[in-house]
């Protein structure tokens, strides 16, 4: 039997709708969700924390049977060693950060003391010691999501549910909460999973990224594999984004040896850089304009969908660039063909990076 | 601070609104003008109204407790398990609202009279009768004001978001913990007017009570029939008796108005 969490059921929620997946998440290993509105992310959140029981199929963890309904097993959601961090926390708000950490261990019969000290210890971990007797309404949507994480992992619980984590968040607390949330899956022994809407995250933090549109996964594959060749228009469209990381001091980013020009000059550090590739345009001859981010490069291949094609490009950046069919044609290229690449400055999203992103 | 201004309301709507207010004020001052000032401590310390205030007041704080005691499971039932007939069962617990306390307080008398069909084989068995006794008042104040509690629970019951209770199972609560730890603190201000209305409305309570209780000064006479007998033989202490309930009516909104309201 493999450890860590073994999932492959269906649940029909309506006479339309059916959810359809199958996760196999290592101990030790993320795995990242990333669907739109209505795929059933939040479905696949209740069943494997047993707030929904599953149709068909099983759900088990280390070999152990949580749900199946062919063999009538269903553990409810208290004796399952899952943790969700709800998307905006879900805090208690009657009770304080310490009463709220604390909830787990002492629904689970903890002795008071030994609670005392794990409580101190984690918001210790979680940098919000000294933090014990604020009520939630006194928080910060970052520091919320921290007790939330703290409340979900204190129990040591052998599956983690991050739904969302990031969705409340305003984007200066964002990279921070995520740099605390990628070291502490670091050292998380148990299997975890990301449930999110924002494929930059997804990507940062999954070992592994599931695409799931409509019920069904579409994509299952590794963070890059997912960017470079979206399996459908919805992957295309929401993860097969240009990410690059860099970094930057005086309204530039030094992405290896080469340098893009961005709005923002007072950013430094790590970064990432991210931008859709319809923001990449191609050009046979040097180009003049605005755009300050030029450069030649060769196209490594081109790939047709639909009313527009994909073009990767090669060094000094890997990149991928979105133009129609028609273009592809009126500029006459072809793989292997010399290219102008150019994209503004404008259109480059950066987002300073935790150290551990490097 | 931005400032919004105020958008100009029709005046018709103005106007209907104040005779609105006056419909309430007026009894009000009537009431005021027409008690006796000097007279008052007299009444108010009379026998009758001594009887009847005690009487008020342990019926009403013992039919909140009872409406506790029920009424909360009800309404989490109602509000939680699916069951067939959900409909019909909250009906039947709603229908006090509408229904005219003197038929509550007659189908009471059948039901739990002597001759009636739980109050026969009782009082034949334990030779406890409910109707004229302080009971019976507890009994239909009761079944009057009950309502309110039920409805006002659920109604938070239902818009609690359901996440809390999932969280809390997820982090290891029974359902037990869970009600007492997550989801009674999180709608104590609905209990608590829920609690409000069902007691005010138990102490306001005339007709289940005179109709299943009857009107027996100090055993059965609440402050309504007090006021009721009164106004027949001695308007003074009528208005005396109707002052006091006045008072204990303002007292209750006051203390209750931030949590009833919100603070605004």
């Amino acid at each position: 039997m493999t450890s860590g969490l073994d999932a492959s059921f269906v649940i029909r929620r309506s006479e339309s709708f059916a959810l359809n997946v199958s996760l196999q998440v290592a101990r030790g290993s993320t795995h990242a969700l990333i669907g739109p509105n209505g795929a059933g992310k939040s479905t696949i959140v209740e069943a494997i924390a047993g707030l929904l029981a599953v149709d068909d199929g099983s759900i088990g963890v280390d070999g152990v049977t949580w749900d199946d309904p062919s063999s009538g097993v269903y553990l409810s959601p208290q004796v399952r060693s899952v943790a969700v961090m709800f998307q905006d926390g879900v805090l208690f708000p009657h009770l304080s950060v310490s009463q709220n950490v604390a909830f787990g261990p002492m629904s689970r019969g903890m002795p008071r003391a030994e609670v005392r000290t794990r409580v101190a210890d984690w918001l210790r971990n979680v940098d919000l010691a000294g933090f014990d007797d604020r009520l939630p309404s006194e928080l910060s949507g970052g520091e919320a999501q921290r007790v939330a994480l703290a409340r979900a992992l204190i129990l040591d619980p052998d599956v983690l549910i991050l739904d969302e984590p990031f969705a409340s968040l305003d984007v200066s607390s964002r990279s921070s909460v995520r740099g605390l949330i990628q070291q502490r899956l670091a050292m998380f022994k148990g299997a975890a999973v990301v449930i999110s809407h924002d494929p930059t995250e997804a990507l940062l933090l999954g070992d592994v990224v599931h695409v799931l549109e409509a019920g069904t996964i579409v994509q299952s594959g590794t963070p890059s594999s997912i960017r470079l060749s979206p399996a459908t228009d919805y992957v295309a469209d929401v993860a097969g984004v240009n990410l690059v990381r860099g970094f930057a001091g005086g309204g530039q980013v030094a992405v290896g040896t080469h340098e893009l020009a961005i709005v923002d000059h007072d950013v430094s550090g790590s970064v990432l850089v991210s931008f859709h590739p319809r923001t990449v345009t191609l050009h046979p001859d040097e180009p003049r304009g605005s755009a300050r981010n030029t450069w030649r490069t060769t196209i490594e291949s081109i790939e047709p969908r639909g009313e527009t094609v994909r073009v990767q490009l090669g060094a000094p950046m890997a990149l991928t660039a979105e133009v129609t069919a028609s273009a592809i044609a009126s500029l006459d290229l072809s793989e292997g063909s010399a290219v102008y690449v150019s994209i503004k400055a404008t259109e480059l999203s950066v987002e300073s990076a935790a150290i551990s992103d490097v | 601070m931005t400032r919004r201004v105020p958008t100009k309301p029709p005046i018709a709507l103005v106007a209907l609104a104040i005779v609105g207010v006056l419909f309430f004020l007026i009894p009000i001052v009537g009431l005021l003008v027409q008690t006796e000032w000097s007279e008052l401590p007299t009444h108010l310390s009379s026998d009758i109204v001594l009887d009847a205030l005690r009487l008020s007041l342990i019926a009403s704080v013992l039919a909140t407790v009872l409406a506790a005691v029920v009424g909360i499971p009800i309404a989490y039932v109602l509000a939680r398990v699916p069951f067939r007939g959900k409909s019909l069962v909250r009906a039947l617990v709603l229908l006090p609202i509408v229904l005219p306390p003197v038929v509550g307080g007659a189908a009471l008398l059948f039901a739990l009279g002597r001759r009636g069909v739980v109050g026969e084989p009782l009082y034949d068995a334990t030779g406890i009768v409910l109707p004229f006794s302080m009971a019976g008042v507890v009994i239909a104040v009761t079944f009057v004001a009950m309502p309110f509690i039920v409805l006002t629970v659920e109604a938070a019951l239902r818009n609690l978001d359901v996440r809390y209770e999932g969280a809390a199972a997820s982090l290891g609560a029974g359902s037990w913990t869970s009600l007492r730890r997550v989801t009674l603190p999180l709608i104590a201000p609905a209990i608590v007017s829920g609690l409000a209305l069902t007691w005010a409305r138990a102490f306001g309570e005339f007709g289940a009570t005179i109709t299943f209780a009857g009107n027996i000064q100090g055993r059965t006479q609440t402050m309504p029939l007090a006021v009721f007998v009164a106004l027949e033989s001695d308007r003074g202490a009528a208005t005396a008796i109707s002052l006091v309930m006045v008072v204990v009516a303002v007292l209750v909104l006051v203390l209750l108005r931030d949590r009833w309201w919100g603070k605004r």
